[in-house]
């Protein structure tokens, strides 16, 4: 008997509860992005642990797109050098705490990667935003295992360029805006089949913002359709 | 009352020897006179003698190394000692320059008998790697003379030890010399003969400092002694055996005092949030690096880590010479208040990651941020001081949410390119009280490129980018 499970055991054909297993190893969960249709087109949500790399220009709700995600977890965010200052006010208003969030700015990229890396592994944070335009392959390995230590997600942002071959992150975004939302690609997802592009409405990043062409294209301007919406 | 006495003959030398074990030939030599005072087994067989002078020394040997002798550096030496001694023993007093007067008959009824308390004393030293010598005595003076002497037995008869103490020569008391002067004189050549002359007789020919003392040695007179405090300080200096240019070659010494200050630390149960590493430079200012660790640590490895980083950013303007480790303030350990049963993710705590970020990035690198009450976007949010606290607590939602974008430029900058508005005005003008009054209208943009951004139009009817909605 022992034999014959040893024997299926080497062939991989024992399915062993992953509750059991250590942190490590447990398979990857998803875990919901907040938008319905992205999930959807996910299978579930991005990838925990996993490395998600979103490439897109400054200003087309890349942090909006995240921010549902944020929302839902109780640890930490770790923002690594963005583009801009965080503005505190604009999250608290997205009811995001901000005690949870940390932002570091580093001038030099090796330190910032370094940097990420601690902050993936040491198990307090649950997300890392990392600004940082050329990564190799072997830094974004580095980053995987530091997820995978501490169970957290790490999107990498960074502007569209073509990347010479592909960098083994989990799942692999391009987004670009359209006059009635944001486009999503995606380019890569593991253990996934190809998708087909989804577009995301302006509405959904951002409620409260009631574009002209959308009242109109309601027929009715009514001053304060926005707040009866909502 | 019996009394022990510590004597250290050579505790610079010590400090040497500790650092690394086969020294070559070194003597220590007193700053003025330039006379050997200490010197290794290297340079005693050479031929060097304590007492010799600089120049008949330099002549035995040319590979002898010459170190100047410093009086403060054995006194503060003699201190660690008896802060180190103080978890054994009750009353230390601290006998300048180098001994220690331990006051034995109180704490003989916490030990069996003497025997076992001078091992224990003897096992505390061992650590320290210290030369000593010790003797006892039924007054302090006559613990002193005996160890000083090197009598190191251990006996606690009364009339032995003073036939001990007897078989001194006059040379071995610590009297002045006109006063030994005086005594060889009379025929006084030991102190038993000094002992018998009855204390009025010596009175009658010698002046009142000479009856103190001899009364004081005989334990028939008072001796005040002041007994040491621990202070609530942590300090130790390193002198470094050689001059060290790479900061790399600095980690074994370190770690040397980073284990004393665990043992400090473990002994009362304490923590500290920040040591000091002062980096003594040949002809150039020291060097003052404060190393953190926002969550309290004792343990010297996790101290290694954070001055390792620390160390490899900071440069050196001149060679290395010494080292001072110093603690000022300790905190109390408080127990994390975390699930026994649930698998802990990672290794970290919030407050070691940010003392491990901050060590490495500098203290500005990292910081959190906060709303401040005020309608004023660009003072509406601030840095602050990255929280450190697993949050638990619900979050309640806010309702009457404003629109804002989730990046703020750090400079408002003029709007040059073509955008269509979206959705405004939103005027806010306030500010009137500081000086920083604003009156603008804020409208949401998008440009040629699709980008939303957060625009205003001010007074003078001027555009300006604000913020964007990323």
């Amino acid at each position: 008997m022992a034999n014959l499970i040893d024997f299926l055991q080497h062939q991989n054909l024992v399915w062993h509860g992953t509750g059991n297993a250590p942190l490590s190893q447990r398979l990857v969960e998803k875990q919901s992005s907040g938008y319905d249709a992205l999930d959807a087109c996910l299978e579930g949500g991005f990838p925990m642990p996993g490395i998600v790399d979103i490439q897109c220009q400054l200003g087309m709700g890349e942090v909006a797109l995240l921010i549902p995600f944020i929302r839902a977890q109780t640890r930490l965010c770790v923002m690594i050098n963005p583009p801009a200052n965080v503005n505190a006010h604009a999250l608290k208003h997205q009811n995001i705490a901000t005690e949870l969030i940390w932002v570091l700015s580093i001038s030099e990229p090796n330190n910032a990667l370094w940097a990420a890396e601690q902050c993936l592994k040491s198990g307090v944070c649950s997300s890392v935003l990392l600004w940082h335009q050329a990564l190799q392959v072997h830094q974004v390995k580095r980053l995987m295992l530091s997820a995978q230590t501490g169970q957290s997600l790490c999107c990498l942002l960074r502007e569209n360029r073509v990347q010479v071959g592909s960098l083994p992150v989990s799942l692999s975004m391009q987004l670009s805006p359209r006059s009635e939302g944001l486009n999503i690609k995606v380019t890569k997802l593991k253990g996934g089949w190809a998708k087909p592009q989804i577009t995301l409405a302006w509405s959904l990043l951002w409620p409260q913002l009631i574009t002209h062409s959308e009242s109109e294209r309601s027929g009715q301007v009514l001053p304060f359709a926005s707040t009866a919406r909502r | 009352m019996l009394w022990l006495y510590l004597h250290f003959p050579q505790l610079q030398l010590d400090g040497l020897l500790a650092q690394s074990a086969p020294l070559p030939p070194t003597i220590i030599v007193s700053d003025k006179q330039h006379v050997v005072v200490q010197l290794n087994d290297a340079a005693r067989q050479l031929g060097v003698k304590i007492g010799m002078g600089l120049g008949a020394a330099a002549a035995m040997s040319t590979s002898l190394s010459v170190y100047e002798f410093k009086v403060d550096h054995e006194q503060q030496r003699v201190e660690e000692l008896a802060q180190w001694l103080y978890l054994d023993t009750a009353d230390i007093h601290i006998s300048a320059p180098c001994g220690l007067l331990l006051k034995v008959s109180n704490m003989l009824s916490l030990y069996p008998n003497l025997t076992h308390y001078l091992e224990t004393i003897q096992a505390r030293l061992l650590p320290q790697n210290v030369q000593y010598h010790y003797g006892l005595g039924h007054s302090p003076l006559a613990a002193q003379l005996l160890a000083q002497a090197g009598y190191d037995k251990i006996d606690e008869d009364k009339a032995s030890l003073f036939a001990a103490v007897g078989k001194l020569p006059i040379d071995a008391l610590t009297l002045n010399t006109r006063q030994k002067q005086q005594l060889l004189r009379v025929g006084i050549k030991s102190v038993q003969a000094l002992l018998d002359i009855p204390l009025v007789e010596l009175g009658r020919r010698f002046d009142t400092e000479l009856v103190q003392y001899v009364g004081r040695l005989q334990g028939k007179l008072h001796h005040p002694v002041e007994f040491y405090q621990p202070t609530e300080t942590f300090q130790r200096d390193l002198i470094l055996l050689f001059e060290l240019e790479n900061l790399t070659y600095l980690t074994k010494p370190l770690y040397t005092l980073l284990l004393q200050l665990e043992a400090f630390l473990k002994l009362r149960d304490k923590l500290t949030l920040e040591i000091v590493l002062t980096l003594v430079q040949r002809d150039a200012e020291s060097l003052c690096l404060k190393v953190g660790s926002a969550q309290g640590e004792y343990r010297a490895k996790k101290w290694q880590e954070l001055c390792q980083l620390m160390l490899e950013r900071t440069q050196l303007s001149a060679p290395l010479q010494a080292i001072t480790l110093r603690v000022d303030e300790f905190c109390e350990s408080h127990n994390q208040n975390e699930d026994l049963f649930s698998e802990p993710i990672g290794t970290m705590t919030h407050a070691g990651l940010l003392s491990l970020l901050r060590a490495k990035l500098g203290e500005q690198a990292v910081y959190g941020v906060t709303v401040l009450p005020d309608a004023r976007p660009e003072y509406a949010t601030s840095r602050c001081e990255p929280s450190v606290q697993a949050l638990h607590s619900s979050f309640t939602e806010n309702k009457a949410s404003l629109l804002r974008p989730n990046f703020l430029l750090a400079q408002i900058q003029p709007l040059h390119d073509k955008v269509t508005l979206l959705q405004g005005p939103e005027r806010i003008s306030t500010g009137w009280w500081d000086g920083h009054n604003i009156e603008r209208d804020y409208f949401i943009a998008q440009d040629e490129q699709l980008r939303r951004l957060w625009v205003f139009r001010d007074r003078q009817q001027r555009w300006f980018v604000h913020g964007i909605f990323s």
